[in-house]
């Protein structure tokens, strides 16, 4: 059994692990007019801009001036995670540390600065700087570098499932003895080219609303998170805190168009089941939804709970924790962050934005939450458009 | 025990279309560096890559979905239809939920999006679609949908080494038994961005590259795509199908050093190389060839016979290293897959490919780097070798299916 031990995050709710608590249980919406960037699309000024973090705070100056958001969101929550977790990286454990990133887009920013110079300029436009930060793996690498990690190292660019695989892949370098601590970090980053590309898409939408007969689209956000894992008898033998256990994961998928979530439903209720089943737990305390305020997702996801569940679908309240912060493909880290902080504070958190359920969505979305409930157990759905499908289920330790 | 064979292999590169003419080529040392014609390289010093050249997308799909795919997908599902084929795998006879995509993906759509810029840039009205295939996913789902895949579906980013980490994992799932089957390998296309960031790195060379040579100067820039089926050896044997080789494991491991150079020691290329030899469970001295990542850089070069130094010790003399990027370029995202396909070609055809373009002994590089093809019979195991930007390695070790 693999266990959460340590949490980072830096999110459009607020840095740290305190602030992210505190955006649960008191229901902070995250989302704003854009501020310091400016971003706007023809059809959205609002987004979940990360506003209060500093990454002086937590990285050297000098370095993280040649850091990507995307890179500095990564390294941030690394350092509070590892500092949560009480763990020191040492010559002893430098090779046995395994660091898994998950990423939708890594930095669009860096990229299309890259690419500007070039377009502006020619050759002699293009600056040596920033082209290393437009690898998907920088973030990754940042880690490893900062801490001196020598063990397996690798990033998942999956669309919504990039945060799970890594998660995934930690938990089989655990299990395999390959590694005996890995950090996950999950990030994203908003820029004017990923605002372009997603608004010219016609994907964009200034509210978050999931559930909600008018939900239009999504408030496309930023951010990144951490958790460590570790095998949770190695975490009882040095008495590190243990936030909750990763009891299983389920992942299926569907053929689906690049753009479209899987309309057959297959790969959802396969992934629920199969985390379901190998957890022992058919029935858990709440689910944490993938859902984005998308007309789509949040009714497939919804009819794909009914078919799981039956008739005791209606009694699992389902939470859409991304209605507090907005959607980026990358967040998995950072919703198992705040599940893990859920289960442990007794919160289900609060679907924000919703008023007049669509007909077709009729489970029991806490949009009077938040709630307080003993909670022993928390569905992750995360499903992603081109038909790949996650889900784990955390449990409590007690 | 449950041993990942590949059954099917499908290739697209800048020396061959195709598995037979790939390794035809790379038998005989051909070169494919020469001069690139998808975009404007003036002013530039690096001039050089290895392009898939008299690739016509029309020839293979029609204009509606040639619209959607980036050219990286384009190469990608070219090779896939290749190993499909090769493989004899009747995908309407197998269990679909048992077939998983693992895909390792570099600039993926990249080249698409540049296009979508530059008409922003110019003021003209951009097209969408052009960004539907940007997601580094893009292949892996394309693929998912060709095939009706319905299992594990994942794409490995990390730069130069994933589509090797992705063929690593591919095998990993299938010993699991998380999947039966698995389409895995990488693919990607020369962009204008990855082209002038080498430069800007001043990593390219102005010849074609020269691998481990003493007068190297860096990269040749190459583009193609390589995709591999793989089944659980058991299933090849049912249906009578004999593999070309199999995947008997892999290693990862971080430099932790610096963001775009490799540790000079060599030590963390040589922990992934440990560390996959104690997963495949094969003896050191097995190990009969090395494909090296051989990227042509000073650094890389040294670093790399370093690690091979480190690991095999005296004996790291007598195995013939090479790098068969002096032939294809730096294929980034699909470096790891195309040289999978390569490194097997001992294993196929008893050749070893060599580093072509080599001619100055480096007294800092001694190791054998085969600069003409050579005789490669008897040879079991092969190892190849990967290192990204960050220090990111992987070490892939192929050996004769039994």
């Amino acid at each position: 059994m693999i266990a959460i031990t340590g949490i980072g995050a830096v999110s459009p709710t607020g840095t740290g692990k305190e602030k992210i608590l505190r955006s649960l249980s008191e229901s902070v919406s995250g989302i704003s007019v854009s501020g310091k960037f400016g971003l706007h699309a023809y059809n959205a000024d609002s987004f979940g801009e990360v506003k209060d973090f500093m990454p002086k705070d937590y990285i050297p100056p000098i370095k993280a001036r040649r850091m990507s958001r995307f890179s500095q969101f990564a390294l941030a929550s690394a350092i509070e995670a590892l500092r949560d977790s009480g763990l020191e990286i040492n010559d002893e454990n430098r090779f046995n540390t395994g660091i898994a990133v998950g990423t939708g887009l890594a930095s669009t920013d860096s990229t299309d600065k890259f690419y500007e110079g070039l377009l502006k300029e020619g050759a002699d436009g293009t600056n040596p700087m920033i082209f290393p930060e437009t690898v998907q793996n920088i973030a990754a690498s940042h880690i490893s570098i900062h801490f001196g990690i020598k063990g397996p190292n690798i990033t998942f660019s999956h669309s919504d499932i990039s945060s799970e695989l890594a998660i995934f892949y930690a938990c089989e370098l655990l299990k395999d003895n390959r590694a005996d601590f890995v950090i996950v970090s999950g990030s994203d980053e908003l820029s004017h080219a990923v605002v372009t590309g997603y608004s010219s898409l016609g994907l964009l939408s200034d509210r978050m609303m999931p559930f909600d007969l008018m939900r239009d689209g999504f408030v496309l956000a930023e951010g990144g998170a951490t958790v460590i894992l570790e095998r949770l008898d190695d975490a009882k033998k040095r008495k590190a805190d243990v936030y909750c256990k990763i009891v299983s994961q389920g992942f299926s998928s569907s053929p689906a168009a690049t753009i479209k979530y899987d309309s057959s439903l297959g790969s959802m209720i396969d992934s629920m089941k199969t985390a379901l089943l190998r957890a022992g737990t058919p029935i858990p305390d709440f689910i944490s939804a993938a859902a984005n305020s998308t007309r789509e997702l949040d009714r497939l996801e919804t009819l794909a709970i009914r078919e799981v569940f039956g008739g005791m679908a209606s009694a699992i309240p389902v939470s859409a924790v991304r209605s507090h912060y907005g959607f980026f493909q990358g967040d998995g880290v950072l919703r198992i962050a705040l599940a893990a902080l859920s289960l442990r504070e007794g919160i289900i958190p609060k679907t924000l934005g919703l008023k007049n359920p669509s007909p077709e969505c009729d489970l029991d979305y806490v949009a009077d939450g938040p709630r307080n409930a003993e909670i022993n157990s928390v569905l992750i759905n995360s499903f992603s458009s081109g038909g790949s499908a996650s889900s784990i289920v955390l449990g409590r330790e007690n | 025990m449950r041993h990942p064979v590949i059954t099917g292999i499908g290739v697209v590169s800048s020396i061959g279309i195709g598995k037979e003419a790939y390794w035809n080529a790379l038998a005989a040392g051909v070169c494919g560096i020469g001069e690139i014609t998808l975009f404007d390289t003036s002013g530039f010093k690096g001039r050089l890559g290895a392009e898939v050249r008299g690739f016509s997308p029309d020839d293979y799909f029609s204009r509606k979905e040639a619209g959607r795919l980036s050219r990286c997908d384009q190469l990608g599902a070219v090779a896939l239809s290749e190993a499909l084929r090769d493989s004899g795998l009747d995908l309407n006879r197998i269990d679909r939920t048992r077939l998983a995509v693992v895909i390792g993906s570099g600039s993926g759509g990249l080249l698409s999006g540049e296009i979508f810029k530059k008409q922003l840039f110019n003021h003209k009205k951009p097209r969408p679609s052009l960004l539907v295939s940007f997601s580094s996913s893009a292949l892996t789902d394309h693929i998912a949908l060709k095939t009706g895949a319905r299992g594990f579906r994942s794409t490995v980013s990390t730069a130069c080494s994933s589509s090797s980490t992705a063929i690593g994992i591919a095998g990993e799932i299938i010993k699991k038994g998380i999947a039966d089957f698995v389409i895995t390998g990488g693919s990607e296309s020369l962009t204008e961005t990855t082209f002038s960031g080498f430069n800007s790195l001043r990593a390219v060379d102005e010849v074609p590259c020269r691998p481990f040579d003493r007068k190297r100067k860096g990269i040749s820039l190459g583009e193609g795509s390589a995709i591999f089926i793989v089944e659980e050896a058991g299933h090849a044997r049912q249906r009578d199908r004999k593999p070309y080789a199999e995947i008997a494991g892999y290693g990862l491991s971080c430099d932790a050093h610096h963001v775009t150079a490799p540790a000079p020691d060599g030590t963390g290329i040589a922990h992934a190389i440990r560390s996959a030899i104690s997963n495949s469970g094969v003896e050191l001295g097995e190990i009969g060839y090395i494909n090296a990542h051989g990227t042509g850089t000073p650094a890389n070069d040294l670093a790399e016979s370093n690690a091979i130094k480190l690991v095999f010790g005296k004996s790291a003399y007598g195995i013939p290293v090479s790098s068969t990027k002096s032939m294809i370029g730096h294929c980034l995202g699909a470096a790891g897959a195309s040289e999978a396909a390569a490194a097997i070609l001992p294993l196929i055809r008893g050749v070893i490919p060599p580093t072509i373009n080599y001619k100055n002994p480096d007294p800092e590089c001694d190791l054998d780097y085969v600069p003409e093809p050579r005789n490669g019979s008897g040879i079991s195991v092969v190892l190849s070798t990967s290192v990204a930007f960050g220090g990111n390695n992987t070490a892939l070790i192929l050996r004769k299916a039994s």
